[in-house]
């Protein structure tokens, strides 16, 4: 039972990383940063939290709103690049990041023990306050602003920079601010979740938000979709349970597990959520052609018969 | 109201557009033509903020749109549509036209709101209108990626003049247009024009240029090298000799 609370506990935390990444994406742009930002809630909520004593959701929104700052500071200068030099700069971040956090060296004495980052050996004993219903109201909260935001002209706007920022541009769409908005409220989800892993696992250490993280995290939304909101989720939870799944397979089942994925983007090559949606409308659009062919055809048959 | 001078663009050594002035009152259509790369997509693209101004300026009334953003440009009230249709592909048809009313929200709740305010079912309205105008209310719910050629373009049309503009740049509109579409398209500019829309038409269909501009504006290697009412300008012997070919060769 502890086992499988554990898996959906760190599926709840893969759920909020692979959101922030899909923020990034719903304007077009291809981030690698998140994992940084992930890096940097982790760190700042465990010390707020383990060292000064902070309650876990202060300690989270200052997370949050820190990570939003360092994301508009990061998003403007990234809105100039593009494609792969805009993924390039995203990695240089994350590693900046990384590297930083190795060799961060800031401890505190409480009650007689060191406690705090020591650098390469990263920041043992943070307190453990976040288990799977603080996890998950996070990521219910973070749903919900999704499905506002899907709904609302941010999201509209978002989709229609993502579509085509020139003729989003020409239609009166503020590209800027928009995209700006989006990579800051992305850095903001990616912080909360790296909050809640530190103060849900105990140990955080820099080395563990690499660049393999930052590739798993896109692999979360290549997976379950890169359009629609729930995709991402579909892939987080996925991707989180596959590897449980093969255990049966030892040391193999890595194997298996990039094989299942290879045989989900080939079979599902928009993502498993947007290629059953495209193909749900490419049935409806079929559907209606074929109605809208047999009702002229019934009335062709109509007119032969009046002339007739 | 709506005026360019001296406007220029150079890419490199290469003048795309040189020295380009027109000026347009309410209600007025102007037809911008010329050979293939003489340089009316480029005037467009720079009055509308996508390529920054290398000289002169662009001016709606009293306000000053030189190298603007684009997204400037549209809320002072210049919509365009483009030669190579950019919709928004995943939209539906609806959700096409919504996507430039946002500069119309004039309260912040409304742009951020998921449940739809008084301001947003009015302008909801509105896009019901623009469908029916434009033939589009059976087509509203399907993605625009999914229309024909001819739906595609009425929802260009259609998708900016949502934004309630005063100036409209129309780039290349009959491309495609079979007959009965190019008739429409004819009474539609008529109708637009009568509601005291300015219109720049871009264009090589020389009967619709010819039968509603009432001023013409001929580019030539980024050059104007005529202008003036459709018959004078049909009569200008380097227009003939740059563009419109000698007499019986067609439209």
């Amino acid at each position: 039972m502890a086992y499988l609370t554990a898996l959906f506990e760190i599926s709840g935390l893969n759920i909020l990383l692979a959101l922030s990444v899909f923020a990034t994406l719903m304007v077009g742009q291809f981030s690698l940063a998140q994992v940084g930002f992930w890096s940097i809630g982790a760190f700042v909520s465990a010390m707020l939290t383990t060292m000064y004593g902070f309650p876990l959701f202060p300690a989270l929104m200052i997370s949050g709103v820190l990570c939003a700052i360092i994301g508009i500071a990061l998003g403007y200068p990234c809105l100039r690049i593009k494609g792969i030099y805009l993924t390039l700069a995203t990695v240089a971040f994350a590693e900046v990041v990384r590297v930083f956090f190795s060799n961060l060296h800031h401890q505190v004495e409480i009650d007689g023990r060191m406690v705090g980052p020591a650098g390469a050996l990263g920041f043992r004993g943070v307190e453990v306050i976040a288990a799977w219903p603080e996890i998950y109201a996070v990521v219910i909260v973070v749903i919900g602003m999704f499905f506002w935001i899907e709904r609302s002209r941010i999201g509209l706007s978002a989709n229609a920079i993502r579509e085509d920022e020139t003729a989003a541009a020409a239609m009166g769409i503020n590209v800027v601010l928009v995209k700006v908005s989006m990579f800051a409220f992305g850095a903001a989800v990616a912080g909360i979740g790296g909050g809640l892993y530190a103060t849900f696992s105990s140990f955080v250490l820099a080395s563990n938000f690499s660049f393999h993280l930052a590739l798993i995290s896109i692999f979360y939304v290549a997976v379950g979709g890169m359009y629609r909101f729930y995709g991402p989720i579909v892939g987080a939870v996925l991707l989180t349970s596959l590897p449980e799944v093969f255990r049966f397979a030892a040391d193999y089942r890595m194997i298996l597990y990039g094989v299942v994925v290879l045989v989900v983007v080939a079979v599902f090559p928009r993502g498993i959520v947007d290629e059953i949606l495209f193909r749900l409308a490419e049935r409806r659009e079929r559907m209606r052609v074929r109605n809208a062919e047999s009702q002229s055809s019934a009335g062709h048959t109509t007119v032969v018969r009046n002339e007739s | 109201m709506f005026s360019v001078s001296q406007l220029s663009k150079s890419f490199g050594g290469l003048k795309a557009l040189d020295q380009l002035d027109f000026a347009l009152s309410e209600g007025e259509v102007m037809g911008l033509i010329g050979p293939n790369g003489s340089g009316k997509t480029t005037a467009i693209n720079v009055i509308t903020g996508i390529f920054p101004v290398t000289h002169g300026k662009v001016r709606l009334d009293n306000l000053d749109l030189t190298n603007k953003r684009s997204d400037q440009v549209a809320k002072a009230g210049i919509a365009r549509t483009f030669q190579n249709l950019r919709l928004f592909g995943r939209h539906t048809v609806r959700d096409n036209i919504r996507s430039s009313q946002t500069l119309l929200c004039k309260s912040l709740f409304s742009r951020l709101s998921a449940i739809p305010t008084s301001e947003e079912r009015q302008l909801s309205e509105e896009v019901d209108a623009l469908l029916d105008q434009f033939q589009l209310s059976e087509q509203s719910r399907r993605t625009a990626d999914s229309l024909s050629y001819g739906e595609r373009k009425r929802l260009e049309m259609a998708r900016a003049l949502a934004m309630r503009p005063r100036v409209l740049l129309l780039d290349e509109p009959a491309a495609g247009m079979n007959p009965t579409e190019l008739e429409w398209l004819a009474t539609t500019i008529s109708h637009l024009r009568s509601t005291g829309l300015a219109i720049v038409l871009v264009e090589h269909h020389m009967k619709l240029v010819m039968s509603i501009c009432d001023q013409i504006t001929v580019l030539n290697f980024g050059r104007k090298i005529a202008e003036g009412t459709p018959s004078e300008v049909s009569q200008n012997s380097d227009v003939i000799t740059a563009y419109l070919g000698e007499a019986d060769d067609g439209d």
